[in-house]
């Protein structure tokens, strides 16, 4: 730090001829001269001084009988002196200076940290949105404003905190790990009945709002009422005497069956990769392509291209691509399944379809399905009974209110 | 020249625990391996060759003998010097 201090102010390289050397060096000291890297060759003394410290050494060299020579001049103040005709050198020098002042008014780096669910980039391109992007002025940034405008855009980012660094525009969030999501309330209000949606026997029904139209064992065809929102009030004589209508609402579960049928060829083919490659590279600038790609050789042949955009900060992405383009070249070979293989096949096709069935809840209870081959291809065919919950809401049908009679008024 | 201590400045520099660079101004004397030598409390450069520098200090002179000595800085009453130092003596 000091050494820095002494080529900022200039400092002086000094050559000693004196009888008393020791005595000249005690007076510096008394006199607080600062002296540094003295040393002592053949038989002079040379050591570094300060400019200021130079001119006072006057009087201690009168006194100690003592000649200076000077060996070397250093520092700023010297440096400036010396190159004082270079003006572009020191016009560089200045613009440097100003282009780095001006550019320290810009944000030129985005970063986001703390979110898992909302990526960066989707947060960025938010931001590109509301106008705010890499290149914009420090000064029009308002960090709490943007702060609550992220918190409104993703509801699932419970705080932000916006700060400028720099050129960065720091963005730490905090997300909602909570993934209990409420319920919607299912107010539907609305008068339905409960129709089935397909054909089967019942198996099990529970009723919770409504008057079940069909029991347990017995079969439903697609269309039928499961359920009535129409609720009957009866007067004692077991007359209806008013209509009341709520929306259905009951779990039905039926024996149902699918029909499963799946073919395939015995013979298939299949991509042999040779082994043989080509590789080229290519660049893009905004829509400007440029490749060094021949049309290939290669009969058939697959390209996988591997792209890279560059990018001057984590987040500022340049329209510049570059990469490369390689061609795998394959030809078809034809194959043969054998009898286990096409099995194996058909029971993971089979497997796929139960699975599907099962994501949607149904529980398969009677798997019934054959594989069969023959000389030219493979076939999965049968049924699988299961059981299935059913039942869609469809309106009500609103009838007319009952006619009251009126009760007979008695005289007295 | 050398102004003993009073009994008294003694006494109360030892009851109170006063180092003794602060109450009688010892040189310290501080090296770093051979290459490196730093000299508090001293009062003034009596010799400097290059294989040999005497500073005087308040109670006796301080002999450093090496080779290529050379004095990185000094002040009024601290110095330290580089080289290869072989020896360091007390004269009286």
């Amino acid at each position: 730090m000091g050494q820095w201090i002494y080529y900022c102010k200039g400092y002086l390289h000094i050559r000693l001829i004196s009888n008393m050397p020791e005595r000249f060096l005690n007076l510096c000291a008394n006199h607080q001269i600062p002296i540094w890297n003295l040393k002592h060759i053949d038989n002079y003394y040379e050591m570094n001084i300060t400019v200021s410290g130079f001119y006072q050494l006057k009087p201690l060299c009168r006194k100690t009988c003592t000649r200076i020579q000077i060996q070397g001049k250093y520092g700023l103040p010297f440096f400036f002196y010396k190159n004082k005709k270079r003006t572009a050198f020191f016009v560089g020098i200045v613009l440097c200076i100003a282009v780095l002042y001006g550019m320290s008014l810009f944000i030129w780096n985005i970063h986001v940290d703390g979110n898992l669910s909302n990526s960066t980039q989707s947060i960025v391109t938010y931001l590109e949105e509301i106008d705010i992007h890499h290149g914009i002025r420090k000064s029009t940034i308002d960090c709490s404003e943007l702060a609550v405008s992220i918190r409104k855009e993703f509801p699932d980012i419970i705080w932000v905190s916006v700060k400028i660094q720099g050129t960065r525009l720091i963005l730490h969030v905090q997300e909602n790990t909570d993934t209990y999501k409420e319920e919607e309330a299912v107010n539907d209000e609305t008068p339905s009945d409960l129709v089935a949606d397909k054909e089967g026997v019942i198996v099990s029904m529970i009723t919770r709002q409504g008057v079940p139209q069909k029991n347990q064992g017995e079969e439903c065809k697609k269309g039928d009422i499961l359920v009535l929102g129409r609720l009957d009030i009866t007067d004692d004589n077991g007359e209806a005497v008013r209509y009341q209508y709520v929306s259905a609402d009951a779990d039905v579960y039926i024996r149902t069956s699918y029909q499963y049928y799946h073919e395939f060829p015995l013979t298939y083919e299949k991509r042999e990769y040779t082994g043989k490659k080509k590789s080229s590279v290519f660049f893009q600038i905004m829509d400007y392509y440029l490749s060094a790609k021949r049309k290939s050789s290669f009969k058939n042949y697959h390209s996988v291209s591997a792209a890279n955009r560059v990018k001057l900060t984590e987040n500022f992405y340049l329209p510049i691509t570059y990469g490369t383009l390689t061609d795998y070249e394959y030809h078809m070979e034809t194959y043969v399944y054998s009898n286990n293989e096409a099995v194996a096949k058909a029971e993971e096709r089979l497997d796929q379809f139960i699975s599907r069935l099962q994501e949607k809840e149904v529980t398969i209870n009677e798997n019934n399905v054959e594989i069969e081959i023959n000389n030219t291809s493979c076939i999965a065919k049968g049924t699988l009974i299961v059981i299935e919950k059913i039942g869609k809401t469809v309106p009500v049908t609103n009838l007319e209110q009952p006619k009251i009679p009126e009760p007979e008024s008695t005289e007295e | 020249m050398k102004e003993k201590p009073s009994k008294i400045t003694h006494n109360i520099a030892n009851s109170l625990q006063i180092p003794r660079d602060l109450a009688y101004k010892d040189a310290i004397i501080t090296m770093i391996g051979s290459a490196e030598l730093y000299i508090e409390n001293y009062k003034c450069i009596l010799e400097y060759e290059e294989r040999w520098i005497i500073v005087q200090t308040k109670t006796n002179k301080v002999k450093v003998e090496g080779k290529h000595l050379q004095i990185e800085y000094y002040t009024n009453d601290e110095m330290k010097i580089k080289g290869k130092i072989a020896h360091v003596f007390y004269e009286t």
